[in-house]
């Protein structure tokens, strides 16, 4: 009895059921312990020494292990909970920590015992996590991020909406489109959003040390932040009191990132003054970090009122200047120029907003009907309209299933290494089994040490993909767009790699915890039987990453072609040695002295040495902006409801543009000086338009019924507008500068020798004539061209890179298990040559055999490409999926590879020494 | 004894097991039997065999029972279930393979 208590007195509380027993039993022993002492001829203090002294020290980590031993996780709890008294609760899972700390130093120790092959892991998993962080950047920060504003499912876009009669192009359906000022105070006011606020980009001239520079910003309405919710961060940000018709306040909102860079982060710049434009304004705040404008890719610097739309952002068309002296173009209802942006109401919908302002715009139909003929409005979800995410959408749909597929192909590869190395460790699994290790302690053990691998991984496929988003820049040039690696990207990485090592750890483990792993040691028919397993197991997944490489072959070799035809276009003009510069009167010259300025800087340009020809255009081709007019096709006056009109391409020249780009006049004659603003106004057509209109006649001195009617005066080939891969190809007008006043043109030079050479004497030429105006952006038009396809560039960039990434894996893994099952084989291939089969047979049975899971995977990867390439159809241009070059280039380029990847192992097969190799076995 | 400390660890179920293969026994008996047997190299302490016999108990290899023989104080006895007769024929035969291999790499033979 005496045990009992001091056994109760020196062990922790146990707080299981038994707990009694127990002690009791660890008393007895003690008492037995006693018992022989005395019995030896121990006094009683001694044999109480002794059998106290056999209770150990650690009497907390017996206690943890009595209660661990006795009853099963789920009975512990319960007993845990049944009979906690007054005990002070103790720190488990102490037990649990150890046990992942040993798990993770084996792992790691055994990762660094075999560097390469630890190293072929990490690369592989670097490729194909690196391709799938990339993607995800990517449509993280185009998909996923919201604007930076107060409650971003709650705003809306607002937009004029066109019936599709009405548009330039009827049969691409209803358009959206900007609004005019008045019909944007109607829509405010009629309060179907909770806040209705317009905006536009506007280009400044920001002065700041002396040194005049460009920057982008936005005009907006007062209540602009208020709508979108975005605070200051300094300062405030604007009201609808700095935004009063009549008295216009000058006053600026800074962006964050301007206050930092060009201010310094001056806490002081609340009431410093700027100069915008040439007048002084006054900065009132700062907005909040990281907010550049409502649409994605926005990255205004600054913000200004509503109010000082004329010294901001005049209008930019010749005729609109000519109709608002003052530049006022708020006061026009027809004027649209402003984007819309507005809060949902509480408990309205999208779609109750959007059939609610429908209404309202039908009722401005009504009331205006010369200004508002076809056109009502309506809301989409913000950054939903045009714009950057509708663009990228399909592309980065594409673009993910691609990396996917590299994804689960790497996935494969490291499988299999890892399964290859399972069936090596049999042997050792089975003796520590016996020897009293538990199969969940291997189980964790293993698994933790592929998870270590996934992260390594991880850690690698950051530094591919640091390298590679560079590259998808290219295709998604907005500055506004960081695609950087912020803290999302960051845990998504870290998640697959864990992910990817759970799957790729489980099958080694599955395939070697088998009972039949356990009979390893009895018979050497173990090893072998689960290394054949292993290898079919391999064997499978070789044609899978087979099947998956050619889906992205041909994905590869299809966008190849597409970029080969682009470039393969008949433009109608010349590219070479054109220098393209534009010019920006502005607001600073009424049409008549802006006529007489252009003209001269052109009769300078011409006259200069180098010089072949010089002109002037308002559209530079390939830039990507467009002019697009209705064009009546049946003689009479444009319909109201625009049932006889087709959407032509326009573009205003000045007379020696067509010889500076060399287009040849086909018919009739170019511009001239003679064609002037007060002469009759003339048109040269393009010849598609020219059949069009008048087929099987001669089209010179023909009326073409614009918005005026328009003497046809010439007929040049048709030419590329915007790009080479445009689907909707339109014809193309163009009209004479001198009758068509632009505020703003590009200077189109095409010199003799190299056209950067002549940049110096033409700014000089231009700042002669007026020093204050500077020549914008100076470029080649064979850049423009180039930039023009950066998109297609990109995909085969992408494509390309990821499709070889996968055909490299799938053919180390086809090597791999080539060059296992040959290894395996040896005593066999030794009898056989032994026997005397010739070398050359035993490598036409190794590659044949190889060969047929090629052809396996090849077959599959044929079916799922075909139903693939169903899908890039919209990326195409110029091929269509079927395209045979392609298909049979990829088919060549796989059974090369193959044949490569089989070869190897082969060749090594046929030298086998037979006499060695059977000593071997 | 820290070089076997491994190999007790290895083969502790064994010994318990073929302890209490032919009659069942209480713990203090079977950590004798074992001191014993194997000349004191082997020894079972309390915190090494209880928590031991508890885990086997619980995976059903063992069946412990308090039993109170005349005379005696009841004791907890332990037998051997079927499914521990199964679990200690295998130990065995995987003992005997692992010792004939050491064997032959190793020269075990007694006396040498």
């Amino acid at each position: 009895m005496e045990f009992r208590r001091y056994v109760r007195e020196h062990l922790p509380a146990l707080e299981v059921l038994r707990e009694d027993e127990i002690v009791e039993e660890l008393a007895q022993h003690l008492e037995d312990v006693y018992r022989d002492g005395v019995a030896a001829g121990l006094d009683h203090d001694a044999a109480w020494a002794r059998a106290t002294a056999a209770l150990p020290n650690a009497v907390d980590e017996l206690a943890a292990a009595l209660r661990t031993a006795s009853r099963s996780p789920a009975g512990r709890a319960r007993d845990a909970t049944l009979v906690r008294l007054n005990e002070p609760p103790r720190s488990f899972g102490g037990s649990m920590i150890t046990g992942l700390r040993r798990d993770l130093r084996y792992a790691l120790r055994t990762i660094f015992r075999e560097p390469g092959f630890t190293a072929v892991v990490v690369i592989t998993l670097a490729l194909g996590i690196g391709g799938t962080t990339t993607a995800y950047s990517a449509i993280d920060a185009i998909l996923l991020r919201s604007a930076q504003v107060f409650d971003p499912d709650r705003v809306v876009n607002a937009y004029m909406l066109y019936a599709a009669r009405a548009t330039a192009n009827p049969a691409a359906g209803d358009q959206v489109g900007n609004a005019s000022y008045l019909d944007y105070e109607d829509l405010r006011n009629s309060n179907v959003l909770d806040g209705l606020a317009a905006f536009s980009g506007i280009s400044l001239t920001l002065d700041m040390n002396g040194t005049p520079e460009r920057i982008d910003g936005q005009v907006v309405t007062g209540n602009f932040f208020d709508v979108l919710g975005v605070p200051a961060a300094v300062g405030r940000t604007l009201s609808p009191d700095d935004d009063r018709a009549g008295s216009p306040v000058r006053v600026a909102v800074l962006a964050y990132g301007t206050w930092q860079r060009r201010f310094g982060s001056d806490p002081t710049v609340v009431g410093r003054s700027v100069s915008l434009n040439g007048n002084l304004y006054t900065v009132i705040g700062v907005a909040r970090r990281g907010f550049g404008g409502p649409e994605l890719g926005d990255a205004a610097e600054v913000w200004v009122p509503m109010a000082l739309q004329p010294e901001v952002r005049p209008p930019s068309a010749g005729a609109l200047r000519l109709r608002f002296p003052d530049m006022r173009m708020l006061q026009a209802r027809d004027v649209r120029w402003l984007s819309m942006v507005g809060r949902l109401r509480q408990g309205s919908s999208v779609a109750q907003s959007a059939a609610a302002i429908d209404v309202v715009g039908r009722r401005l139909q009504n009331a205006y009907p010369d200004s508002n003929r076809d056109l009502s409005a309506t809301v989409l979800p913000l950054g939903e309209g045009p714009g950057l995410r509708r663009e990228a959408r399909p592309l980065l749909r594409l673009l993910g299933v691609a990396v996917l597929l590299v994804l689960l192909i790497a996935c494969a590869n490291v499988a299999s290494l890892l399964l290859a190395r399972a069936v090596t460790r049999q042997r050792e699994v089975a003796v520590r089994i016996a020897i009293g290790a538990g199969r969940g302690q291997l189980v964790g053990q293993w698994l933790t040490e592929s998870i270590v691998l996934g992260l390594l991984g991880s850690v690698a496929a950051l530094l591919v993909a640091y390298l590679a988003i560079p590259v998808l820049h290219g295709f998604l040039v907005s500055v506004g767009v960081n695609l950087s690696l912020n803290l999302r990207v960051l845990a998504f990485t870290i998640a697959i790699g864990v992910t990817a090592g759970l799957i790729f750890g489980l099958a080694p483990v599955v395939q070697v915890l088998r009972p039949e792993a356990l009979t390893a040691l009895r018979d050497e028919g173990g090893t072998v039987a689960s290394g054949v397993r292993a290898t079919r197991a391999r064997s499978a997944f070789v044609v899978v990453q087979v099947a998956l490489s050619l889906v992205l072959l041909v994905g590869a070799g299809l966008f190849l072609r597409t970029l080969q035809q682009a470039y393969a276009v008949d433009l109608g003009y010349r590219l070479d040695r054109m220098l393209i510069a534009t010019i920006e009167p502005g607001d600073r010259y009424q049409p008549a002295a802006g006529q007489a300025f252009y003209t001269e800087v052109l009769n300078r340009l011409n006259a200069l040495p180098g010089v072949a020809a010089a002109g002037a255009a308002r559209v530079t081709v390939l830039s990507g902006a467009a002019r697009t007019m209705a064009v009546s096709i049946d003689g009479r006056p444009v319909q109201p409801d625009r049932s006889n009109v087709i959407p032509v391409r326009a573009n205003v020249v000045s007379d020696r543009y067509l010889e500076a780009m060399g287009i040849p006049i086909l018919m009739g004659r170019s511009f001239q000086p003679t064609d002037l603003a007060t002469s009759q106004r003339v048109v040269i057509v393009s010849r598609s338009l020219a059949s069009r209109l008048w087929p099987n006649a001669d089209p010179i001195g023909k009326t073409l019924i614009s918005s005026t009617p328009l003497v046809v005066v010439g007929v040049v080939p048709d030419t590329v507008y915007r790009r080479t891969t445009d689907r909707q190809v339109l014809p193309v007008f163009y009209l004479p500068l001198s009758q068509n006043y632009e505020a703003a043109v590009s200077l189109h030079i095409r010199t003799a020798g190299e056209p950067m050479a002549l940049l110096p004497a033409v700014r000089r030429i231009v700042s002669d004539l007026d020093p204050q105006i500077a020549l914008v952006r100076p470029r080649l038009l064979e850049d423009e061209f180039s930039r023009s396809l950066v998109g297609e560039r990109a995909m085969v960039q992408f494509v390309g890179g990821l499709s070889f990434i996968a055909l490299l894996l799938a053919a180390v893994g086809l090597y791999g298990v080539m060059a296992y099952a040959t290894r395996q084989r040896t005593p066999e291939i030794g009898v056989r040559l032994a026997l005397g089969a010739s070398p050359k047979s035993i490598l036409s049975m190794i590659v044949l055999r190889g060969l047929r899971l090629v052809v396996v995977g090849g077959a599959l990867g044929l079916a799922a490409a075909a139903v693939a390439v169903r899908s890039v159809r919209t990326f195409l241009f110029g091929v269509e999926p079927t395209d045979p070059m392609t298909w049979t280039a990829v088919i060549v380029t796989l059974t090369f590879v193959a044949l490569a990847a089989c070869i190897i192992p082969a060749r090594r097969a046929m030298r086998i020494d037979p006499v060695r190799a059977l000593r071997n076995s | 004894m820290a070089a076997h400390n491994e190999i007790k660890r290895g083969s502790a179920e064994l010994m318990v097991l073929a302890a209490i293969e032919r009659r069942a026994r209480h713990g203090y008996e079977i950590a004798k039997l074992i001191d014993d047997r194997s000349g004191g190299v082997l020894r079972f302490h309390i915190a090494s065999l209880y928590p031991m016999l508890y885990r086997m108990e619980r995976r059903g290899w063992i069946e412990g029972k308090w039993i109170e023989k005349t005379g005696q104080r009841r004791r907890r006895y332990y037998r051997l279930k079927p499914e521990g007769r199964k679990v200690l024929a295998h130990q065995r035969s995987t003992w005997r393979e692992l010792l004939s291999a050491l064997q032959r790499v190793a020269g075990l033979e007694p006396g040498r």
